[in-house]
């Protein structure tokens, strides 16, 4: 077995320089290669994690605006609802006090109406009365009921105090009757006047068919009602206050 | 036909009074081939790499990470050294599949002149990480009665790498020749499709034994690297 020098040297060397070209051309181009894109990957994850941090700072910034936000919604939806809610207590007091002045209203305008309709009704009854009273009068004969109605205002005039029959005395007269005298009857009703009332004026004699039966005395200053009209009116007004102070 | 000795090599040409042998011509070829794919590679590298340059990425990166395991240091320093033996190593010993080459590890003076390699790089690494005085007080360890034994190592380690290397290569290719000369063309196919298993094999192994070598005298305390296995 011979080795040869030669070429172990130059093998050796070959190595060598081998080791060096591909130092150069290998190795060195590869690992910086390598080490760029892990510089460069570092670097992404980097800025992705900057960018995570980021949008994770933006979240919590969105969500606190988002749960401030929420919050003065519900302030306010408090704040409307306390709003809403006075002004529709304010309104329904409103509405109360337009419907208890409607209502009292209705009530004054049905009562007027009420009284008005009891008034025509009573005024209706009255005329009804009166003229029903009248068809019973014609049945009479003029003179009975005239000469009884002529002595109860005789009764009338004696009852009234001094100072009125004086009074009554001096002033002119007007004896209203429901239907014409004849002169006979004037006369014999001017002598009764005249010795109740002594020193009086002559009267004067009128007509009212209104006052269905008796006879009336109007003067300046007093009157003397003694017919069936005014004997009505005053059963009517009487019914009518008895109706007021049964409501009341 | 006549098979030629494995020990015997055949000169080419001189170059005044140097002998260029066959491996050594094989040798220029190998490194013409990887300089040159290597330059092809890597001289327009991008951050998106294609095909050539991921599988150039792959490689150094993994002899990188070997190296990182095996040495626990910083692989660029070692890099150079240990990429380079396996690369060579790989290309040289399945050149032997192409017609008419004889791979240069198949010859005593390669192997040699790798474990020469070996051996001084043992030292110089040593030396750097250690000192001198730190690195002659290596041997020393455990005990000064070891000494003798931890120098005859020194040297039998890169004797064992060379011979290994050697013996194996030069067993492949000379069978090969064997069967061709006796069994025609198609009968040595599976013997060299082993040939490129054996091949891999062997410059893994040069490279992890050439790492745990370096790897131990560049080591502080007693924490040898991992051993690999052969």
């Amino acid at each position: 077995m011979r080795i040869d020098w030669w070429t172990l040297a130059l093998q050796a060397i070959n190595v060598l320089i081998l080791i060096w070209l591909l130092t150069r051309f290998l190795y060195r181009p590869v690992m910086r290669a390598i080490a760029d894109r892990q510089a460069a990957a570092t670097k992404l994850l980097a800025d992705a994690a900057a960018a995570k941090q980021a949008a994770t700072e933006t979240q919590a910034k969105l969500e606190a605006q988002d749960h401030a936000f929420a919050a003065e919604a519900d302030k306010r939806r408090t704040a409307l609802h306390s709003e809403l809610d006075a002004e529709r207590a304010t309104m329904l007091a409103k509405a109360k006090a337009d419907g208890d002045a409607l209502i009292a209203d209705a009530r004054k305008t049905a009562a007027a109406d009420q009284a008005r309709l009891e008034a025509t009704l009573q005024a209706k009854a009255g005329d009804l009365a009166g003229r029903m009273t009248a068809k019973l009068l014609e049945r009479l004969p003029p003179a009975v009921t005239t000469d009884a109605l002529f002595a109860a205002l005789i009764d009338l005039i004696r009852a009234l105090p001094e100072d009125e029959r004086k009074t009554l005395s001096r002033e002119p007269l007007t004896v209203v009757t429901p239907a014409v005298l004849d002169a006979q009857a004037r006369a014999r009703y001017t002598k009764g006047l005249e010795a109740n009332l002594p020193g009086m004026p002559k009267p004067h004699f009128a007509v009212d068919p209104a006052l269905i039966a008796g006879f009336e005395l109007w003067g300046p200053h007093a009157l003397v009602h003694n017919s069936w009209r005014a004997d009505l009116d005053r059963l009517l007004a009487a019914l009518k206050e008895g109706d007021h102070a049964e409501r009341r | 036909m006549k098979i030629a000795s494995p020990l015997e090599q055949h000169v080419l040409f001189t170059l005044g009074p140097v002998p260029v042998t066959q491996p050594v011509v094989t040798t220029w070829a190998i490194m013409a081939a990887l300089v040159l794919g290597c330059w092809a590679v890597t001289r327009r590298l991008t951050r998106e790499p294609g095909k050539p340059q991921a599988l150039m990425e792959l490689v150094v990166d993994t002899i990188a990470g070997q190296v990182r395991e095996t040495m626990r240091g910083d692989p660029d320093r070692y890099l150079p050294l240990i990429g380079t033996l396996f690369l060579f190593l790989l290309v040289a010993n399945w050149s032997s599949l192409i017609p008419g080459v004889e791979p240069p590890t198949a010859t005593i003076e390669t192997d040699a002149a790798l474990a020469l390699i070996v051996f001084v790089a043992m030292i110089w690494f040593g030396i750097r990480a250690r000192g001198a005085r730190g690195y002659l007080k290596s041997f020393t360890q455990p005990t000064i009665f070891m000494a003798p034994i931890n120098v005859v190592e020194l040297f039998t380690r890169s004797f064992s790498l060379m011979v290994r290397l050697f013996g194996n290569v030069m067993s492949g290719a000379f069978m090969i020749g064997v069967v061709l000369s006796l069994a025609g063309l198609l009968v040595p196919i599976p013997l060299m499709a082993l040939e490129m298993l054996t091949g891999a094999v062997q410059a893994y192994i040069f490279a992890a034994l050439a790492m745990v070598f370096i790897g131990s005298a560049v080591s502080e305390a007693n924490s040898s690297p991992r051993e690999a296995s052969t």
